[in-house]
C-alpha cells in the first residue's frame, strides 16, 4: 500500500446500515463486523475512485479538530487489516 | 431487548441427494408440511425487522426447492446478505446464473474429499466432478465462493491437496470443518474421529497455509472440541445471535435443538417472530447462566463458551444441564477421553452408516 493506492471493498463484502445500532456493519458470507464511526467513514470512501491520500484529505477536512497524522494512522491500519483479510483490494 | 439475532439459518428442506455419514440434520424427525414460499418470505421480513442481516439458505439441499430464486429475490429486496449453502447437486450453470440474478451474494459449496472415489463413497453418489464444475461456474459468474469440507479420519490426511484444490478454484474461503459429533456423526463416530497425530498434523499444515495465503484465501480451521479440552461456543451461545428455522417452520436456537426432550419450540407464523425469540420457553431455557451447574456458573470461561453445546451435553450424558463433556472440568469428560482412546487403536475401518431420511410417522 502507498498513498496512491486506491482501496475498494472486495466483491464479497458489503456495507450494511443497521437501524438498531445506528451503525454500519461490514458483511461478507456468514460473517459481519460492527464498524465504529471512523471505520465506517473510511470504508464509505473505499469505492475504488479515491486514493489513500485523498481519503485522508477528505476525512481531515471533515474532522478539522483531529490531527491529520491520527487520521492517517487510522486509515492505514484499517486498510492494512482489511486487505489482509481479503475484504479490501488495492488498485 | 437483551439479545438480538444477526443471522437466520433457513433450512429449506431436509431432503438431500447426498447421504453423508456426518450429516448435521436430525436422524429422524416428524414429517410435517414444509413452509411454503410466502411463509418463508414473511419470516425473512420479520427477521430483518428484528435486526437480522444474513440469511443462510441451507437444508438438506436447498436447490431442491423450485422457489429458491423467489426466496433469494425477496431476501435481497429486504437488504439481507444471502449465502447458499449447498452440495451443488442438482445445479446447472443456467440455474446458478438465475440465482445470481435474483440477488444471491455468496455460495458455500461442500466437498467430501479430493479423491474422487472417496468423495463419491462419502456422498453416496457420484457427484465429485459435478461439484468441481459448480465451483468453476461460481467463480466465472463472479460469485464469492467458500469451499467447505468436513474433516474426519478418512480424509484429514489429504489436507494439503484440499488446500491446493481450493487455491486452484479461486475460493475466497476454505472451511476445514472438523466433524461435530452429533446426530449422524455421533452414530458414526468410531469411523470418523481422527487420531491426535492426524489432527495435529492437519492443524500445522492449515496454519502455515493460512499465513501464506493471507489476503487471498481465508482458511478456517478450528481445533475440534474433542481435542481442545474445552467446549465450543455453540451458536455463539443459546438464543444470543442465531435463529434457525427447520423446514416445517420450527423456530430454533440451533439446528438440533428440537432433538432435546422437554423443550417447547414454536412454529413460525403462530405469533410474531420477535415474541417467539424473546418469550418462547425453548429459547429462554439456556439463556443466561441460571440454568448452569456450579461448574459452569463459577467458571471464567462461561462468557466465552456460554456453557458449550447443549445437544452434545444431552446426547452424551442424558442430562440437559450437564457440563459439556468436551470440557476437561466435566465429570463426564471420560466419555470424550474414551472416544479418543478408541480412535488411537489401529482397528479395521469401522463401517459408516449412511444418512437416509427417517421420518417418524
Amino acid at each position: 500500500m502507498n498513498d496512491a493506492s486506491r482501496p475498494t471493498l472486495s466483491a464479497k463484502a458489503r456495507l450494511h446500515y443497521d437501524r438498531q445500532r445506528d451503525a454500519l456493519f461490514l458483511l461478507w458470507s456468514e460473517r459481519g463486523l460492527l464498524l465504529n464511526r471512523s471505520a465506517g467513514e473510511i470504508l464509505k470512501l473505499c469505492q475504488g475512485d479515491e486514493s489513500v491520500s485523498s481519503i485522508v484529505n477528505a476525512l481531515s477536512s471533515q474532522y478539522p479538530h483531529t490531527r491529520r497524522h491520527v487520521i492517517e494512522e487510522d486509515v492505514h491500519r484499517l486498510i492494512r487489516d482489511l486487505s489482509r483479510r481479503g475484504l479490501l483490494t488495492l488498485e | 431487548m437483551g439479545e438480538r439475532p444477526y443471522t437466520l439459518t433457513a433450512e429449506l428442506t431436509y431432503r438431500c441427494p447426498l447421504h453423508c455419514a456426518y450429516c448435521s440434520n436430525p436422524i429422524s424427525y416428524e414429517d410435517r408440511t414444509p413452509l411454503v414460499t410466502d411463509q418463508w418470505c414473511r419470516l425473512f421480513a420479520e427477521a430483518e425487522a428484528m435486526g437480522v442481516m444474513q440469511v443462510n439458505l441451507t437444508g438438506g439441499e436447498p436447490l431442491l426447492r423450485s422457489d429458491l430464486e423467489a426466496l433469494i429475490a425477496h431476501a435481497h429486496h429486504l437488504g439481507l446478505y444471502t449465502t447458499l449453502i449447498t452440495s451443488g447437486v442438482p445445479l446447472s450453470r443456467r440455474r446458478l446464473t438465475r440465482l445470481r440474478a435474483s440477488g444471491l451474494d455468496a455460495v458455500q459449496l461442500s466437498l467430501q474429499s479430493t479423491d474422487q472415489g472417496l468423495a463419491d463413497r462419502i456422498a453416496g453418489l457420484v457427484v465429485h466432478e459435478t461439484k468441481l464444475a459448480v465451483a468453476r461456474w461460481t467463480r466465472a459468474l463472479g460469485i464469492p465462493l467458500t469451499l467447505n469440507i468436513v474433516l474426519h479420519r478418512q480424509n484429514i490426511e489429504e489436507i494439503r491437496d484440499i488446500i491446493e484444490l481450493a487455491e486452484g478454484s479461486h475460493a475466497e474461503k476454505l472451511e476445514l470443518a472438523n466433524t461435530q459429533y452429533l446426530g449422524w456423526a455421533l452414530m458414526n463416530r468410531q469411523a470418523l474421529l481422527p487420531t491426535k497425530d492426524q489432527l495435529e498434523e492437519a492443524r500445522r499444515i492449515a496454519h502455515a497455509a493460512r499465513e501464506r495465503l493471507a489476503g487471498r484465501m481465508e482458511i478456517l480451521f478450528v481445533t475440534p472440541d474433542y481435542y481442545a479440552g474445552l467446549p465450543r461456543a455453540c451458536m455463539d451461545g443459546w438464543g444470543r445471535r442465531h435463529l434457525v428455522v427447520s423446514p416445517d417452520g420450527l423456530v430454533l436456537p440451533c439446528h438440533l435443538a428440537h432433538t432435546l426432550p422437554g423443550l417447547t419450540f414454536e412454529r413460525a407464523g403462530t405469533r410474531p417472530l420477535l415474541d417467539i425469540w424473546e418469550c418462547s420457553e425453548g429459547f429462554n431455557r439456556f439463556r443466561g447462566e441460571a440454568w448452569m451447574t456450579d461448574t459452569c456458573r463459577t467458571c471464567v470461561n462461561r462468557t466465552v463458551d456460554f456453557g458449550g453445546c447443549r445437544c452434545q451435553a444431552f446426547h452424551l450424558t442424558g442430562h440437559l444441564e450437564a457440563v459439556d463433556p468436551a470440557c476437561r472440568w466435566s465429570p463426564d469428560h471420560h466419555v470424550i477421553q474414551a472416544a479418543r482412546d478408541q480412535a488411537e487403536q489401529k482397528s479395521e475401518r469401522a463401517p459408516l452408516r449412511k444418512r437416509t431420511l427417517q421420518m417418524v410417522p
